[in-house]
């Protein structure tokens, strides 16, 4: 890389696109736990936070399949825009997403700003269509379906087991199983998508000329700051999202609650032990909506599901518009100038200062009696 | 683990009520089935840790 202010530029836009992640993913391990009173909403995300953090240090797989899987690492060199522009454009779906309280998956966010912006500066030939094929698009269509089968099996077998029983010492004790399979999850989500962000700051340093292409190695200090940022947006809080995923799709009781992490857990473990890589999202979604449509078809809001799953669909053509576009933006400054993605970052500090004004001013997030 | 779950909950209410009325044996019954349940969900949480630490 030619320019340490353009490295600089593209570790911080990652640790913030890290920190959209988290913020943004809250729901998914939470608020289950949340609409059920299993937890209180603060510990909830503050154990959250705490176990998104510990699982960024137990695995650098899939920071290596980001790294090298999706797009031709040696393509980006010399090239640090395409990281940048790719994080913004990330960075710019997730927040669209998050304000329509919509669980679009970060992952696929992630890999189609890097995709798109990849696309407008080299063209096809650096995207690995079949490794994009594989790892994104085909996990993306069956984890939803194969979390919503397995949870539609697990609420039926469960009610028929817990059925006849009197209903308060059943919800305390699946309330209380959904303290443990919230931590699973999340420490699933930490491992997962804290080494996502971990890829692309690799990306940036192959870019920088600080590791090799050839020999992809994650830094010690990439990892701390990666998990630092995930937990401190899974503690800010997607409260939009976890309104959604708590009691907009549907209305549960502690069994589905359980139902929906449990299986969620289950079938993210189960397709990570084969390399499958699914996304968290996308399964704790259908885990939700199985566990909901098995105890009756119209308990789930099929208006809010379909839009979820059209958020989906977009995910990855709009981040990849995007990515393209700040490409674009930053390439009319000269090609590796330092002016695009220094006028590129300040917008979107100045825009992000105004949301959050904003939110400030409508006061505090929700509370447990509102999911 | 939702299904292994389940009998936990269920073994653990079934226990208690069957010795809140005084049935010894079958109050026995239902804390194995309580406990057998607990196992199979421990089993599994290991597991998914495992399979999480194992990734390399």
């Amino acid at each position: 890389m030619h320019s340490d202010v353009i490295f600089v530029l593209v570790v911080g836009t990652a640790l913030a696109f890290d920190f959209t992640n988290g913020f943004h993913d809250t729901a998914n391990v939470v608020a289950t736990s949340i609409s059920t009173r299993a937890l209180p909403p603060r510990v909830a995300i503050g154990l959250a936070s705490l176990l998104n953090f510990a699982g960024a240090f137990i695995s650098l797989k899939v920071a290596a399949t980001v790294g090298k899987g999706i797009v031709d690492a040696g393509s980006v060199t010399g090239h640090p825009t395409i990281v940048f522009a790719g994080l913004v454009g990330a960075i710019a779906w997730n927040v669209i997403t998050w304000y329509y309280g919509l669980p679009s998956s970060s992952s696929h966010v992630l890999f189609g700003g890097v995709v798109g912006a990849t696309l407008a500066a080299v063209g096809s030939g650096a995207v690995m269509s079949h490794g994009l094929l594989g790892k994104v698009v085909v996990p993306g269509l069956v984890a939803p379906l194969l979390a919503f089968v397995v949870a539609a099996i697990a609420i039926i077998a469960a009610y028929r087991i817990v059925g006849r029983l009197r209903p308060g010492p059943v919800g305390s004790g699946f309330r209380a199983g959904q303290v443990v399979s919230g931590g699973m999850l999340a420490l699933a989500h930490g491992t997962n998508d804290a080494q996502k962000t971990m890829g692309v700051i690799g990306l940036a340093l192959v870019a920088h000329g600080d590791i090799s292409a050839s020999h992809f190695q994650i830094p010690e200090w990439v990892v701390i700051s990666a998990a630092t940022a995930i937990a401190l947006g899974t503690y800010a809080g997607g409260w939009r999202i976890i309104r959604t995923m708590g009691s907009r799709i549907i209305k549960m009781d502690s069994a589905q609650g359980f139902a929906a992490q449990g299986s969620g857990a289950a079938v993210i473990l189960a397709a990570s032990h084969v390399g499958f890589p699914l996304s968290t999202t996308h399964v704790i979604s259908g885990g939700v909506m199985g566990a909901g449509a098995a105890k009756r078809l119209s308990a789930v809001r099929w208006g809010v599901a379909g839009n979820i799953v059209l958020a989906w669909l977009l995910t990855i053509p709009a981040a990849g518009g995007f990515g393209a576009i700040v490409y674009g933006i930053t390439r009319a400054f000269g090609v590796n100038s330092e002016a695009g993605p220094v006028i590129v970052s300040a917008a979107i500090l100045l825009g992000t200062a105004l949301v959050f004004a904003r939110r400030v001013r409508r006061g505090s997030p929700l509370t447990a009696a509102e999911t | 683990m939702t299904i292994a779950f389940s009998f936990t909950v269920a073994g653990l209410t079934r226990f208690a009520e069957a010795r809140r009325n005084g049935h010894g044996v079958a109050a026995g019954g239902w804390a194995i089935l309580a406990l057998i349940g607990l196992a199979v969900v421990a089993a599994a949480i290991v597991l998914g840790i495992v399979v999480m630490t194992t990734k390399t």
